[in-house]
């Protein structure tokens, strides 16, 4: 019981790196460059993997954009679409893009804090 | 004949509406006899009237006459009850007809009155049932606060959903486990396909194309090796060559017959 425990264990985090790693674009144009989208029990195996959306399990993922691109994986016209590096490429770049969102929402807020304040400031003179 | 007919129906109060085609008939029927009677004695009248200018000896006929006239006139005396009683029912029959019709315009109006009840109940009850699938929603995800917080912070402070405010184009960190992290990770280190739980294809074995970029740890490890040691995945067979439970979401058609081992069940490990 001991052994199947640290199995368990050492699978449990196996999979978390593994659903963890379908976030990087270019990893799934890896993976379907070499063909393993087509294969079948990969396909099964992908689809058992979407237990990480349950609350218990989801709270130890670091990167939860692998959540969505785990439901977009699981339609076949995506897993064909990732064969093209232009369509890796895209999605690597609305990635970021998105990523850098709160950031470039900050600099526009203070930009507007800053003019207000500059405009009260000469409204005050 | 006509005037004394009409006269004769005024004084009897036959006039009126008839409505039931028998009724009518009936009457119709008792009016033409009466015409006939009538007709028949203004003959035996006559005939009286004649013999009697004509002052002929016919007294036997005089006699069966009057009887005649006599008989004829008690038949026309029942006549005249049986069209009075008639009449009777009639007019009962009418003040039936008016209260068939205020009970039904009264039917009608509850029937009404039923129909908008029903359907603000429907509604009440429909909203009701919406409500209640919404709680129970609710209950099943329900989730501590303090998870939830702590969770945000994780991956908030590691920059694993938000860019780092100094994140230029040449920064190498990523929204997701870059080449390198990959590789540094558990299933990087493993160099042979294991056989005990996950299939033969290994992604560990997968990782040995790419680039290698900088080098920069992160502040919370992906791998959560610290804090998941007693974290158990859901259990599965080790067969992902059949179908499992459900359906595909898009290739419906073809459902392969279902092995009793496999199990890929998303619920909570033991």
């Amino acid at each position: 019981m001991e052994t199947d425990d640290t199995g368990n264990r050492l699978r449990f985090q196996l999979e978390l790196e593994f659903v963890q790693c379908l976030a990087n674009p270019n990893y799934l144009n890896f993976l379907a460059q070499r063909g393993y989208f087509k294969d079948k029990s990969f396909v099964n195996y992908l689809k058992y993997l979407l237990y990480w959306k349950e609350p218990e399990y989801a709270k130890y993922l670091k990167y939860p954009q692998c959540l969505h691109m785990l439901e977009l994986l699981q339609y076949e016209h995506f897993r064909k679409e990732l064969v093209n590096a232009q369509c890796a490429k895209f999605i690597d770049e609305q990635q970021i893009l998105h990523w850098q969102h709160y950031s470039r929402k900050r600099m526009r807020l203070q930009q507007a804090l800053a003019e207000q304040q500059q405009q009260n400031n000469t409204s005050v003179k | 004949m006509d005037c004394t007919l009409s006269k004769f129906a005024d004084d009897t109060k036959l006039g009126g509406v008839v409505d039931t085609l028998e009724g009518r008939d009936r009457i119709q029927r008792d009016l033409d006899k009466l015409e006939d009677w009538a007709k028949r004695n203004l003959e035996l009248i006559e005939i009286l009237a004649i013999s009697r200018n004509q002052k002929l000896p016919q007294p036997g006929e005089e006699s069966q006459i009057l009887e005649l006239l006599i008989q004829r006139d008690g038949e026309f005396q029942e006549l005249m009850k049986l069209a009075l009683d008639q009449g009777k029912i009639h007019h009962e029959m009418q003040l039936l007809e008016k209260v068939v019709e205020k009970r039904d315009s009264d039917i009608q109006q509850l029937q009404k009155q039923l129909k908008e009840a029903e359907h603000i109940l429907a509604t009440a009850v429909y909203q009701a049932k919406e409500k209640l699938k919404s709680i129970e929603k609710a209950r099943k995800g329900a989730i501590s606060s303090e998870e939830i917080i702590k969770y945000a912070h994780r991956i908030s402070a590691s920059n694993a959903v938000c860019a780092p405010l100094t994140w230029v184009p040449g920064d190498p960190r990523r929204p997701y486990p870059t080449d390198l992290e990959m590789r540094s990770g558990l299933l990087g280190q493993m160099n042979n396909p294991s056989t005990n739980g996950v299939n033969g294809h290994l992604p560990g074995d997968a990782l040995a194309a790419g680039r290698l970029p900088d080098v920069l740890a992160p502040q919370y490890p992906w791998q959560s090796s610290d804090i998941s040691m007693n974290m158990l995945p859901p259990n599965h067979s080790n067969d992902f060559m059949l179908e499992p439970p459900g359906h595909n979401k898009e290739n419906e058609d073809d459902v392969e017959v279902m092995s009793t081992d496999s199990s890929s069940s998303s619920s909570d490990s033991d």
